[in-house]
C-alpha cells in the first residue's frame, strides 16, 4: 500500500507572514454563526471583517491631568491628548466619536467639536456648556463651575485611508479654557481635579 | 448578531413654543419633530440611547427620551411628592447644552425614539416658559444656527462585539444624604460583572441626576472599582479628585451623562460603583434624583439615574 498524501492543515496568516492552504479547522459546537478568518480561526461574525454590522475596533484615550488652553475667540485649539490616528478596517465603516469632558473657562461660551484631519466633520458644533450664560447673568454663581458631559458625532469616511480625529475647543470670547479643573483651581477642598476621555467605536 | 448604529443630527433652530406656566397644573411634554427609527434584531440585543440636545429655556427644563410615543423611558413617580418625572437634565436660564444616555434591552418591534421635555424648577418671576433648540434665547447671529443636536441608538448584540448581556443598575428613588467634607458615599448605582475575557473593554454608561445644597459647593462623583477609585483626575495638593462634577447646585436638578471605558484586566468578578461627595469644607447635603426642594406640585420633577456596564471585545 502506498503512502496516502493527506492534505495538511491550513495555517493562518499573520501581519507579516502568509498562511498555507489546507484543511480548515473543525468548527466546534457553538461556532455555527462564526466565520473562518485569515488567521485560521473561527471568529465571531464580523470580527474578521464581516459585513453584518459588527464592532470592528474600539479606541480609548485618557486624560487625567489638567490643561490650560488660551483660546482666541472663534478659533479652535486642540485639547491635549484627546486625539487618535485610525486606519478604517473597511470603506463602509461608521465611527462613533464620544468625548466625555470636564471643562471650564473664564469668558464666553465654550464650543467643542470633533475635527478629522483638522477639518470639522459636521456643519455644526456641539457645546458641553456655556459659562457664563449668554445674558451675562451670574446664573453660575459659584466660582468653581466645571461643566461635565459629553459630545458625540458619527463619521462615515467612505474610505480606508488613515485619518486623525481631534477634539478641539474654542470660546465665543477670548478666554482661558481649563480641562479637568475648576478655573480657580485653588489648592483646597473647594476645588476638584477631574477626568476626560475620548472613545471611538468603529462599526461596520 | 447584527449591531446597528442609527442616528439623526439636526441643526435647525426650533421654537418649542411659549407656555403659560401660570395656569398649568401639568406641563405637557413638547416633542422635537425628529425621531429615530431602529430595527430591533431578532437575537439578543441591547440598545444604548444617547442624546445631545442643545437648547435654551427661560425657565427650568427637563428632557426625556420617549419610545414609541409612550411615556418617557424609565419614568417613575416621586414617592414623596406630586412631581412626575424627568430623566435627563434640568436646564437653566438661557444656557445651552444638554445630554443624556440610557441603556435598555431592545424591543422586538420597530422602535422610534423622541426627545421630549417638561418644565421643572420654575422661577416664579416668569409666567411663561419658552424652549428653543440649537440656539440660545437671545442670539440671532449666524453662528447660533450652527449648533447641532443629535439622537443616537447603538444596538449591540451578544456575539457581535458584545460579550455578554450588560449589567444595568437603575436608581428610581430620591435620597438626601448629609456628607461630611472629603467623605464619599455610594449613590446606590452599582454593577457587578464577571468579564469573560481579560482583554475585553468595560463600557460604563449612564446618567446621574442630582442636586447640591449650596451654590458654589457642587456635588462631585467618582467611579469606584472593587474599593479603589478609577477614572479620576490626578491628585493635586488638597484638591478633591473625581470623575465628574455637577453644575450649579442650589435647587437645580442636574442630569450628568457619562460614557467611559476601562480594561477588564481579568476574568474575576468586579464591582463598579458611582460614589458622591461635594466641594464644601463643611458637611453638605446632597440630593439624588430630586432637587433640593422637592415640593408637592408638578413644577418639581423627580429624576432617575442609571449605571450600565457593557463588556465589549478588546479590539482596540
Amino acid at each position: 500500500m502506498g503512502t496516502i498524501n493527506r492534505l495538511p492543515a491550513m495555517t493562518g496568516a499573520t501581519d507579516s507572514t502568509a498562511g498555507t492552504a489546507g484543511l480548515v479547522p473543525q468548527p466546534q459546537a457553538g461556532d455555527e454563526a462564526k466565520f473562518l478568518n485569515g488567521a485560521g480561526t473561527w471568529a465571531e461574525a464580523g470580527g474578521g471583517g464581516g459585513t453584518d454590522g459588527s464592532l470592528q475596533a474600539f479606541y480609548t484615550e485618557n486624560k487625567s491631568d489638567k490643561s490650560t488652553i488660551s483660546v482666541t475667540k472663534d478659533v479652535y485649539s486642540d485639547i491635549p491628548d484627546m486625539d487618535k490616528t485610525i486606519t478604517p478596517t473597511s470603506t463602509g465603516s461608521k465611527f462613533l466619536f464620544v468625548f466625555s469632558g470636564s471643562i471650564s473657562n473664564t469668558l464666553g461660551q465654550l464650543v467643542i467639536d470633533f475635527f478629522v484631519d483638522d477639518c470639522p466633520i459636521s456643519q455644526s458644533f456641539q457645546f458641553i456648556s456655556s459659562l457664563p450664560d449668554i445674558l451675562g447673568n451670574s446664573v453660575w454663581a459659584g466660582t468653581q463651575n466645571v461643566h461635565c458631559g459629553y459630545i458625540m458625532d458619527v463619521y462615515e469616511p467612505n474610505s480606508d485611508k488613515e485619518f486623525t480625529v481631534k477634539v478641539k475647543v474654542t470660546s465665543t470670547e477670548n478666554s482661558d479654557v481649563f480641562v479637568n479643573s475648576t478655573y480657580a483651581d485653588t489648592n483646597n477642598i473647594n476645588n476638584t481635579r477631574m477626568f476626560s476621555q475620548l472613545n471611538i467605536l468603529e462599526i461596520l | 448578531m447584527k449591531n446597528t448604529l442609527n442616528y439623526v443630527k439636526y441643526s435647525d433652530i426650533e421654537n418649542w413654543g411659549s407656555l403659560d406656566i401660570g395656569s398649568q397644573t401639568q406641563v405637557a411634554p413638547y416633542f422635537i419633530d425628529q425621531k429615530l427609527l431602529t430595527n430591533s434584531p431578532t437575537d439578543t440585543s441591547y440598545d444604548i440611547i444617547m442624546a445631545v440636545v442643545n437648547g435654551a429655556c427661560n425657565n427650568g427644563m427637563a428632557l426625556n427620551i420617549h419610545e414609541n410615543s409612550s411615556d418617557p423611558l424609565y419614568a417613575h413617580d416621586a414617592t414623596d411628592a406630586g412631581a412626575s418625572l424627568s430623566m435627563m437634565f434640568g436646564n437653566n436660564i438661557a444656557n445651552i447644552s444638554n445630554a443624556g444616555i440610557f441603556a435598555k434591552s431592545a424591543s422586538t418591534d420597530i422602535s422610534s425614539y423622541y426627545m421630549g421635555g417638561g418644565l421643572q424648577n420654575i422661577s416664579v418671576s416668569n409666567t411663561t416658559a419658552t424652549w428653543r433648540t440649537n440656539t440660545n434665547m437671545t442670539s440671532t447671529s449666524d453662528s447660533a444656527s450652527a449648533v447641532q443636536s443629535m439622537l443616537l441608538v447603538l444596538s449591540l448584540s451578544v456575539g457581535g462585539g458584545l460579550l455578554q448581556a450588560p449589567v444595568i443598575s437603575t436608581l428610581d428613588t430620591a435620597t438626601a444624604t448629609d456628607t461630611s467634607a472629603g467623605s464619599w458615599f455610594d449613590t446606590g448605582l452599582t454593577a457587578t460583572i464577571t468579564p469573560t475575557d481579560s482583554t475585553s473593554t468595560l463600557l460604563i454608561i449612564g446618567t446621574i441626576t442630582c442636586c447640591g445644597f449650596s451654590t458654589g459647593y457642587e456635588p462631585i462623583f467618582r467611579f469606584d472599582r472593587d474599593g479603589s477609585p478609577i477614572l479620576t483626575g490626578d491628585t493635586a495638593g488638597s484638591r478633591n479628585t473625581s470623575t465628574l462634577i455637577s453644575r450649579q447646585a442650589n435647587n437645580a436638578l442636574n442630569g450628568i451623562p457619562f460614557f467611559y471605558t476601562v480594561s477588564s484586566g481579568s476574568t474575576a468578578e468586579t464591582t463598579i460603583k458611582l460614589q458622591a461627595s461635594h466641594q464644601n469644607s463643611s458637611t453638605e447635603e446632597l440630593f439624588i434624583n430630586q432637587s433640593r426642594q422637592l415640593l408637592d406640585n408638578d413644577r418639581f420633577k423627580a429624576g432617575i439615574s442609571q449605571l450600565a456596564v457593557y463588556e465589549l471585545k478588546g479590539v482596540a
